[in-house]
């Protein structure tokens, strides 16, 4: 039985201490003390400027396993497994002061069709000016709680079939169960069927930040049917064909386990419940330092989809080995 | 910690109880080089085990 805990806080110097983006007068960003912080700034010909994250972490896992040792005659079986519950919580906002990308589009000449003429601007003139080429801002819901249940069963014999010959033979049965929000607030899109267009998947039950069409409640809270199916044999082989000359091969199937987070970590911050707005300056609508923010209603960028029936992945191992004791040097 | 059990011996079982406790805290402050900005991280462990176990000698065979 094993309980572990890990609680991993990450700030900026200016998170719950000084609202330093509001100070400057950029405005349209998050004024939660918490994300309190620089916005980042890129350019085209300069390295940018980039402030951490603060993040809030909370991960624990209980464990319990039980494994049972039985010898008989050339057989020492080994039987097996452990359950584990999985709890993840965190508090963090990717870009809820905003980014702000220079590209020296202000600055440029302009071609006699209208549009920027190609290496004509500065980008740290534009800087100078507070003109942004294009602005990025995260906001909505930016606490998660990640659950998942995971288990184990394996038995494994070591038959010593003959004093130069034994065999390692085993059989694990893995489940790694989806992770699940404890609030519902993930979501991912999905085509409609024969490509007639897109909807927005969310759990079953999950309350919605406002009246919002187009979205179907899932029949999993994963959003991803359990993958049931991970058998994992293993095989072993050690023979000493004869005295200074030993032959060990073997073979297994590891499958890979934590997927399933990569997966949760991008169904969350997704429309309904987070946005990602992505704003584009135009000369007859320039964007500023002040005003680079106008409202959440440009083109949606987080649209993180994966297949309902996702399989986790898996990698077949196997290994031949040749020992030979060579005679001592005279 | 171990709660050692019952003793050795032919056809006795064996208890062994395992208790452990691992506590750790690391707080590391961000001093990065331009472009980044300074910042901190902290983070706190706490990993706690206990197991058992118990062993049986399987029952011997004596002839004279």
């Amino acid at each position: 039985m094993n309980y572990n805990h890990n609680h991993v806080s990450t700030t900026n110097l200016f998170s719950n201490v000084q609202n330093v983006a509001g100070e400057a007068g950029i405005g349209g960003v998050s004024t939660n003390p918490f994300d309190f912080g620089l916005p980042g700034i890129s350019f085209t010909s300069f390295a940018g400027l980039t402030d951490p994250v603060p993040r809030r972490e909370l991960d624990q896992t209980f464990t319990f396993s039980d494994t049972l040792s039985w010898s008989r005659g050339k057989h020492n079986w080994r039987f097996g497994g452990d359950y584990r519950r999985i709890l993840q919580s965190f508090h963090s906002a990717k870009n809820a002061e905003g980014s702000f990308v220079f590209t020296g589009f202000a600055t440029s000449q302009l071609a006699s069709s209208g549009l920027p003429a190609q290496n004509t601007g500065y980008d740290f003139a534009d800087f100078l000016l507070g003109l942004p080429q294009q602005t990025t801002l995260q906001s909505g819901t930016n606490s998660y709680n990640f659950r998942a249940n995971a288990f184990d069963v394996y038995a494994q014999d070591d038959f010593r079939f003959r004093p130069n010959l034994s065999f390692n033979l085993g059989l694990r049965y893995e489940y790694n169960g989806p992770y699940t929000e404890a609030n519902n607030q993930i979501a991912k899109p999905e085509c409609r069927s024969g490509f007639s267009g897109a909807q927005v998947i969310i759990p079953a039950g999950a309350v919605l930040p406002g009246s919002i069409s187009g979205v179907v409640p899932s029949s999993t809270r994963s959003l991803i049917n359990p993958d049931r199916n991970n058998f994992a044999p293993r095989i072993g082989i050690a023979w000493k064909p004869m005295k200074q000359t030993v032959v060990r091969a073997g073979y297994g199937i590891n499958y890979n386990l934590a997927q399933y987070e990569a997966i949760i970590q991008n169904f969350a911050f997704q429309p309904p419940f987070a946005i990602t707005s992505t704003n584009i300056s135009s000369h007859a609508n320039l964007l500023t330092l002040q005003n680079g923010f106008p409202a959440v209603n440009a083109a949606v960028t987080n649209n993180f989809a994966v297949d309902p029936n996702y399989r986790l992945g898996y990698v077949q191992i196997w290994n031949l080995d040749i020992q030979r004791q060579l005679p001592a040097a005279c | 910690m171990n709660l050692g059990g019952g003793g050795g011996g032919r056809g006795r079982a064996q208890n062994n109880v395992n208790f452990g406790m691992n506590w750790t805290r690391r707080s590391t402050t961000l001093v990065n080089p331009f472009p980044s900005l300074a910042g901190g991280n902290s983070l706190q462990g706490l990993n706690a085990t206990a197991a058992g176990s118990t062993a049986a000698d399987a029952p011997q065979t004596i002839s004279e």
